[in-house]
């Protein structure tokens, strides 16, 4: 190669990395003029770096909160930490919702670890119960046993410190998504009013989005939900549970604890739910017979806390509705 | 850990500098052996104990080889390590295959068996270094090669980060002669392999999990039923995929190893212009057809004991690739659809259609590049199928025996970049496919290469999140 030619690598080489930031730099303040936001992205690599810290040895006792979006969007890990240690106590929370699926292959997989000796906070209704609704997290629950691995973990911990500074790092706002909203829908890419956190919890900023719109939603989908399923009968919904106590069963045998806790909901999911299952024939029924801590929001009127789009609280509660929850596991002795 | 994560780019901006401050070739390959053994263990740390095991007895084997004092103790000694080579491949990867082949087989005779769940995880890139382990061994059998005294530079050939998980396959014959003299690091093979680099992480990111990706899946879950349109549009998207999947693996192996001073051999050479399903295979997946060319084919007879008997090689040949590929029945049913094809394209030729030649002019290469690709997609159905029903029922729809219910193929946004990206990729190809190698890389005006590397590298940094395993980390 000549010397000419190796000059010219380095002009190439430096004119392309030099195009390469502009064109990013570009991306980002077009996306940011438009009111657009970097924010850490939720994947399998994040949840099953947390899944990894509930195997550790205690102290702190670690805490796993399971659950869907409710307790995903409904929780601050640093707040149930902060107000913990206020009552003495070292924990470490450690968030394990996900948004959009039941928890009960969670709490399998926490169940069958025998080095999980802490506490599981499981969010959960009468639905989530049923046998249909018990394998949503398994495809990630077997992600973390079988795929993930160091190098996928010091990936997502880069991963999770690019994310909050570049919009680029936002799945969503790839080239191929970008196009596909364009070409599709001719809209941009729609405006979350979700913001998700390195922990792994989110908040929900109604200020942000359409609280009515999303209302609506929710009641026609939960409307749509009931008018093709067919709850359970309570006995053999019960018997189906039995499976479920085996778990706790298998936790609380190490020294371990399970609480089951109903989220605050309101509107027509709280009709619909006591309409097709009526919480004394279902959650009360199972608390009766069940090892663990049953915490239903409508006993405790410090977690019936408002639901703007009827299932999620609004991000300025969280600190709120943690700090009740952590004196309400104080009440119940399970701190 | 994989080219295309921040814990490889990590790992290497470590690697590098280390390697280049190293004061002595000794000092570099003593680096590069711990670099390789992090970047496996970085996966599972315990598979690294099974691959010291292959490496330290296949050494040793070698050793004894050489030394043995008649053919008789010198074929024991090749015998035993290529069992063991095949013990450790057969019962990680193929143990539940089997198992599970014996459960349907006895419930055919109405003795029912629970399906046995053994739990075997497949250890990275186990077909890969056993096939170079075997190579390594016969080779020192055969007297092709010399075993090496150190252990360390075999270690260095069977670990070796950039080809380690999933090739290209190396030859002992190769790496040794380069592992024999000091590597040298110059400015312009750093930059001609970054750049090759960074091409291989195009071709994954951008091309592989953006451009095709979405339409594979889509035609290829479980639950979509795939009319006439759907399965080809089906095949074509994973034709594509698999190659930029592949072969983009492939080059950044190909870049990162030219950044240390080495030479890895070409794995891919635009196979969708070949004309033919032969020329394909001298085209695609390179280092595997030679290996199974001179590892299987030729110990086989090749073509020398009659047509016939070369034709059952070949399939025979081509039935084994598919059952490397994947321990399940469409993959066995790939290789052997190739073999069929394979067979079929030499009776052609050796029948008087062939005397005519019909492929020597433009519009007929043209033409028979295309069919030749279509065959390819045709046959890539049984590789991507989650099983043989599946596949049989893509075949048909391909065939236009399309279920009632089949599902129109809508062209959405997916479709239509998926639609842009193959045209693109198949006249690329046509383009680069008289050129070998990447020699002639350099010589290209600098504005147009920097053009193209800035597309790329933009293009990479808006593609975050789609990234999925590379498809060959599963063989």
């Amino acid at each position: 190669m000549t010397e000419r030619q190796s000059a010219h690598w380095w002009k190439t080489w430096a004119l392309a990395l030099v195009l390469c930031i502009v064109c990013t730099a570009a991306f980002e303040a077009f996306w940011r003029s438009r009111g657009y936001w970097p924010t850490v992205m939720d994947s399998k690599d994040l949840w099953s770096q947390q899944r990894a810290r509930a195997s550790k040895p205690a102290p702190p006792l670690r805490v796993a909160l399971l659950g869907a979006s409710r307790i995903q969007y409904g929780f601050s890990p640093s707040v149930f930490r902060d107000e913990a240690r206020k009552i003495g106590v070292h924990v470490d929370p450690i968030m394990l919702a996900l948004n959009g699926q039941y928890p009960l292959a969670a709490l399998r997989s926490l169940a069958q670890d025998d080095r999980f000796r802490g506490v599981a906070i499981v969010g959960i209704d009468a639905l989530g119960f049923d046998k249909i609704a018990r394998d949503m997290q398994a495809d990630t629950v077997n992600f973390y046993e079988t795929e993930f691995t160091p190098a996928r973990e010091l990936h997502r911990r880069l991963l999770t410190r690019l994310q909050p500074h570049l919009i680029a790092a936002r799945p969503d706002f790839s080239w191929s998504a970008i196009a596909r909203g364009y070409i599709d829908h001719g809209a941009p890419p729609a405006k979350e009013y979700v913001t998700f956190y390195a922990d792994r919890s989110g908040a929900t900023d109604y200020s942000r989005g359409q609280a009515e719109y999303l209302r609506q939603s929710r009641i026609e989908g939960v409307k749509r939900h009931y008018a093709n399923y067919v709850p359970p009968p309570p006995e053999r919904w019960l018997a189906d549970a039995r499976e479920v106590i085996d778990w706790v069963r298998a936790i609380n045998m190490r020294g371990g604890r399970v609480v089951f806790y109903r989220e605050p909901v309101s509107s027509a999911i709280r009709e619909y739910d006591e309409r097709y299952m009526p919480r004394a024939k279902y959650l009360d029924a199972l608390a009766k017979i069940a090892p663990a801590v049953f915490v239903n929001f409508e006993d405790y009127p410090a977690l019936d806390i408002e639901t703007p789009d009827t299932s999620h609280i609004d991000a300025k509660d969280i600190p709120r509705h943690t700090a009740a929850f952590v004196r309400v596991l104080r009440e119940r002795g399970v701190l | 850990m994989t080219f295309d994560s921040l814990t490889f780019a990590v790992f290497f901006a470590i690697v590098f500098p280390l390697y280049v401050v190293a004061r002595s070739f000794a000092a570099r390959k003593n680096l590069l052996l711990v670099a390789s053994c992090v970047f496996y263990g970085a996966w599972n740390p315990v598979f690294l104990l099974l691959l010291a095991f292959t490496t330290v007895f296949d050494w040793w084997a070698g050793l004894r080889i050489h030394a043995a004092a008649d053919d008789a103790a010198r074929r024991r000694w090749m015998v035993a390590s290529v069992v063991a080579s095949l013990s450790i491949l057969g019962y990680f990867k193929y143990a539940q295959f089997f198992a599970n082949t014996a459960i349907a087989a006895f419930a055919g005779f109405g003795i029912d068996y629970r399906p046995l769940d053994l739990g075997i995880i497949l250890p990275l890139g186990i077909s890969f270094y056993i096939f170079e382990s075997i190579s390594y061994i016969v080779d020192v059998y055969k007297r092709r090669i010399e075993p090496t005294r150190s252990l360390r530079d075999y270690g260095l050939f069977m670990t070796f980060f950039p080809h380690l998980v999933a090739g290209p396959i190396m030859r002992y014959r190769d790496f040794g002669e380069q592992i024999a003299t000091p590597r040298v690091v110059t400015a312009e093979a750093v930059a001609l392999g970054a750049y090759l680099l960074i091409a291989g992480l195009f071709l994954k990111i951008v091309g592989a999990d953006h451009v095709f990706a979405p339409v594979t899946n889509l035609v290829f879950a479980a639950d979509y039923k795939a009319g006439f349109v759907g399965a080809w549009m089906g095949a074509f998207a994973f034709s594509m995929q698999v190659f930029c999947d592949f072969a983009g693996y492939s080059l950044a192996a190909l870049g990162i190893a030219r950044m240390l001073g080495f030479h890895l051999p070409a794995n891919f050479e635009s196979p969708f212009a070949s004309v033919g399903i032969a020329e394909l295979w001298t085209r695609w997946h390179i280092s595997l057809s030679n290996w199974l060319r001179d590892y299987v084919f030729n110990p086989l007879g090749h073509y020398r004991k009659g047509r016939w008997r070369g034709y059952a090689n070949v399939l025979i040949t081509f039935t084994a690739c598919g059952f490397w590929h994947g321990a399940a029945w469409h993959f066995v049913a790939w290789g052997a659809l190739h073999g069929a094809m394979l067979v079929g394209e030499r009776m052609i030729k050796e029948s008087p259609i062939g005397a005519l030649k019909i492929w020597e002019t433009k519009f007929a290469r043209v033409n028979l590049a295309l069919l030749t690709f279509a065959l390819f997609s045709l046959a890539v159905v049984f590789f991507r199928a989650l099983d043989l029903a599946q596949a049989w029922q893509r075949v048909c729809a391909m065939f236009a025996f399309v279920a009632d219910d089949a599902a129109a193929f809508v062209w959405n946004a997916e479709a239509k970049i998926f639609a842009i990206g193959l045209v693109v990729g198949l006249l690329v190809q046509a383009g680069l496919k008289h050129r070998k190698g990447w020699e002639w890389l350099p010589r290209v005006h600098w504005l147009m290469r920097t053009g193209l590397l800035g597309f790329m590298l933009v293009a990479i940094v808006l593609s975050p999140g789609r990234t999925a395993a590379f498809i060959y980390f599963q063989f």
